[in-house]
């Protein structure tokens, strides 16, 4: 749903065209360097790629969430580490625009519209998302935070960052919150040692906050009311995926109009060689797919957010946003690890050089989709259809305490 | 042929036997003394391989110590026989060795690859060829091959490098890419074009004056197989090894053996898979809230995956050890020089019918392994992208689709010739 005077999706997708040209062109020397794009973000955020969603009046674009989406398939397709970079940005801005703290709303959207990125830091290798050993406590009349976040995708380009921690009130009582804290402050540390063999230019390393204040003015209680933030961050990877597909279907297509060579089929020029015309037609038809069903799911979500933000969303309302973006990860998952896999059938060992780094595509949406088993969505998505579960319960349970077994021996 | 490699060792290096060990335990009729003595030599070499697979690949090493362990341990003349000091394998019993060397390190079968073949066609010489005993006592005294065949910038169906007369010598000159193994290897066999646009392979030692060999394979799989440049410039040929050969015009069976080599090493990857999968399952604890069970070993669904994978490979080993079969009988026949164009024919259909049938099923398995962990699974330091890695790059040895198109193309019209494609620019 796009407010009155909001560009088109093809303006907004055309104002991104340049720079997402320019990121795309240096995006196998990053990859082969493993050098961060904090110039891409940087430039990305002053273009607005941060405030896309922000009304007009506030140094926003107006843009509906599927625009938003659209957007956010042509970066990754440009590359892929750039949208999960911004993936904690964009879930903070939606709670953002949906808090009904008239003061926290207004300070964060000029914030953002002023260009700042938030990241993340969530989940921890020692205690989990429901059972945080990270901890705000008040001492001397101040609220500190203390503590060690892994995964934090993008913090290490951004200004701020949001924590999930447990508050420690003065009388002992302990709640779950989040907290937007300032990446400058001193006592935060980000660190690059996320080492997987995919999505390598995340950042998405270690945090660690030592004694940093905390302004009590951002302390969020988590989970006390509902939001959409569960099919938001869900839509930023799928997005992800989406231009991870598109990424492989353009890029092979470049590949064999540029060969010269047919190794197995000399007499025939590449580019009307059976196998390429079969891989070409096969995985633009899949990424043409894919990328329906995310978009339509994030119209779908686009409009739950409208009515949160009307203040007349419903329990219904966001089961049926959750249970439709749930339903896309098994098939997403499937059919963009085939593509990424399958572009390889054009032929020819010199599609596999290191030199084209084709096999980051495989090896991002191999990582990205290690986020979530997708067993785990298509579970839930049949748990609802036989059993009406709503995915809510699965999300609840995602965000619960996870019991910790007994030591495995060996 | 039979699943496993047979030995009369206890299993090796392993804290405690599992249900797997059962499983993959050799079905069928015991094997013979000699298969289980080589067994028990090379079960110890292959564990030491797979224990070292990941850091050879992160530092990039070529592990010349390997390729001499698995020669010291026979490897190399399994298929040798037993007069000229080899171990005198049938194709059925040998084949499993290459399928568990494949599951330690794919690099390395690959690295060895055109050596098995060498062996091979030396095997088939008539008895009595002076060539014949050469080579097979040379390699039964641990001589490797590696070879020289493709090159990068030649028209189809032509060769650059030449073997020419010079006075009272014969000199090779040329380069050639793709020369996979050679830098592991004693004597290179090279391609080239003889006197008169004729066809020929020689074999020259690989560290002969005037050869310089560059390690610029640079595939994001199989990175290891030393598969790069290598530069012939007035190098000495012995004329005893000139072996003027139609490079393509006769049927064979050469084709089926040589992809029989790409299929072992899908298979053992495929086993790796498994190997590797449920070794980091029965390891891990950390879980999901939202997961089935405190434990991941106990996931129902994670069960579902590591079963869903077990089926891959033992399809891949039972689609492999039938072709297998149906190779080894070619193989007598043409020994026995009965063999006919239709038993090229229907090896070489049957070859493009294994090939589909396990490459696409290893290459999923090799995606689908990572739904049993989280993110943790996909670092580096584990090396587990190395499986999709290794089975894409092996899997681009000849596109599938073109395996597909033929296979119908015979059951619908007939008329398939398995002679040898050659590899080229269009002109």
């Amino acid at each position: 749903m796009t407010t009155t005077g909001s560009p088109t999706t093809d303006q907004l997708r055309a104002r991104f065209a340049p720079l997402l040209e320019r990121i795309h062109a240096g995006a196998v020397e990053r990859e082969r360097d493993r050098r961060l794009p904090f110039a891409e973000i940087r430039e990305l955020a002053e273009a607005g790629i941060g405030r896309l969603r922000l009304p007009i009046e506030q140094g926003g674009f107006g843009a509906g969430f599927d625009q938003l989406t659209e957007v956010l398939i042509d970066v990754a397709a440009a590359d892929s580490n750039i949208v999960q970079a911004l993936r904690g940005h964009i879930g903070f801005v939606e709670e953002v625009l949906v808090s009904e703290d008239a003061e926290y709303r207004s300070f964060w959207l000029r914030e953002i519209a002023s260009g700042a990125l938030v990241g993340n830091a969530e989940t921890e290798k020692t205690g989990n998302y429901g059972n945080p050993v990270t901890r705000i406590v008040e001492r001397d009349g101040k609220l500190l935070l203390n503590g060690r976040k892994y995964y934090t995708t993008g913090t290490i380009f951004a200004d701020w960052t949001r924590v999930t921690a447990e508050l420690i009130g003065a009388d002992g009582e302990s709640s779950l919150v989040h907290v937007a804290v300032s990446t400058a402050q001193p006592g935060v540390t980000t660190v690059d040692d996320w080492d997987g063999f995919g999505q390598r230019l995340t950042a998405s390393g270690t945090t660690t906050f030592v004694d940093v204040p905390v302004d009590p003015r951002f302390v969020i209680p988590l989970g006390r009311d509902r939001t959409l933030i569960w099919p938001i961050y869900q839509l930023n990877l799928l997005s992800a995926l989406v231009g991870i597909a598109e990424a492989a279907t353009s890029e092979i297509v470049r590949f064999v109009q540029a060969k010269s060579r047919n190794a197995w089929n000399p007499l025939v020029a590449p580019s009307h060689d059976e196998a390429a015309l079969l891989t070409v037609g096969t995985v633009r038809s899949r990424t043409t797919l894919v990328r329906a069903g995310v978009l339509e799911g994030a119209r779908r979500v686009g409009a739950a957010l409208e009515l949160h933000r009307a203040g007349i969303i419903t329990d219904l309302d966001f089961d049926s946003a959750e249970a439709y973006v749930a339903q896309l990860w098994s098939v997403v998952i499937e059919d963009v690890l085939g593509i990424t896999s399958r572009i390889f059938e054009v032929g020819g060992a010199s599609a596999t050089a290191s030199s084209r780094q084709l096999d980051r595509l495989w090896r991002n949406a191999r990582t990205i989709s290690s986020n979530n088993p997708s067993f785990h969505q298509a579970r839930a998505v049949g748990d609802h259809e036989l059993n009406g579960v709503p995915v809510a319960s699965f999300i609840h349970a995602a965000l619960a305490p996870i019991p910790q077994p007994d030591a495995v021996t060996a | 042929m039979p699943t496993d490699i047979p030995s009369d060792a206890a299993p090796q290096h392993r804290s405690a036997r599992t249900d797997r060990d059962v499983l993959s335990r050799p079905l069928g009729p015991a094997p013979r003394p000699e298969v289980r003595a080589a067994g028990a030599r090379l079960s110890p070499v292959f564990e030491e391989i797979a224990a070292g697979a990941v850091h050879r690949e992160t530092d990039h090493v070529i592990d010349h110590d390997a390729v001499t362990a698995l020669r010291d341990a026979g490897y190399t003349r399994l298929r040798v026989p037993v007069e000229y000091g080899g171990d005198g394998l049938s194709l059925a019993e040998f084949y499993p060795f290459v399928v568990a060397l494949g599951a330690a390190d794919p690099n390395l079968v690959q690295a060895l690859r055109a050596h098995l073949l060498w062996v091979e066609q030396v095997l088939l010489r008539p008895a009595g060829d002076p060539l014949r005993d050469r080579w097979l006592t040379r390699i039964a005294a641990g001589a490797i091959v590696g070879n020289a065949v493709t090159e990068t910038d030649n028209a189809a169906g032509q060769v650059t490098t030449r073997v020419t007369r010079d006075g009272e010598r014969w000199r090779l000159d040329g380069t050639k890419f793709y020369s996979t193994g050679s830098l592991y290897a004693d004597w290179i066999n090279v391609h080239a074009e003889g006197p008169e646009g004729t066809s020929v392979w020689v074999r020259v030692r690989a560290d002969a004056p005037g050869i310089t060999m560059t390690d610029d394979w640079d595939g994001f799989g199989q990175q290891l197989t030393a598969s790069g440049t290598t530069v012939f410039r007035d190098v000495t040929v012995d004329p005893d090894e000139l072996l003027f050969q139609q490079y393509s015009s006769e049927a064979s069976h050469a084709q089926a053996l040589a992809q029989s080599v790409h299929l072992a090493n899908l298979t053992g990857i495929a086993e790796a898979i498994v190997r590797d999968t449920v070794e980091y399952v029965r390891h891990r604890r950390r879980t999901y809230s939202h997961a089935n069970t405190a434990l991941p070993a106990d996931d129902p669904q994670v069960q579902q995956i590591i079963g869903e994978l077990s089926a891959v490979a033992y399809a891949a080993r039972a689609t492999f050890g039938t072709f297998v079969d149906q190779l080894e009988h070619v193989q007598a026949l043409v020994a026995a020089g009965a063999a006919t164009e239709d038993d090229f024919t229907a090896i070489d259909i049957a070859a493009y019918q294994a090939q589909l049938a396990i490459a696409p099923q290893v290459l999923r398995a090799a995606t689908q392994l990572f739904e049993v962990g989280g993110a943790s699974q996909t670092s580096r330091s584990r090396g587990l992208d190395r499986h999709w890695r290794n089975a894409r790059v092996l899997a681009q040895h000849n596109p599938l689709i073109y395996r597909a198109r033929l296979t119908g193309a015979h059951l619908l019209n007939g008329g398939h010739r398995a002679v040898q494609y050659t590899v080229g620019t269009a002109g």
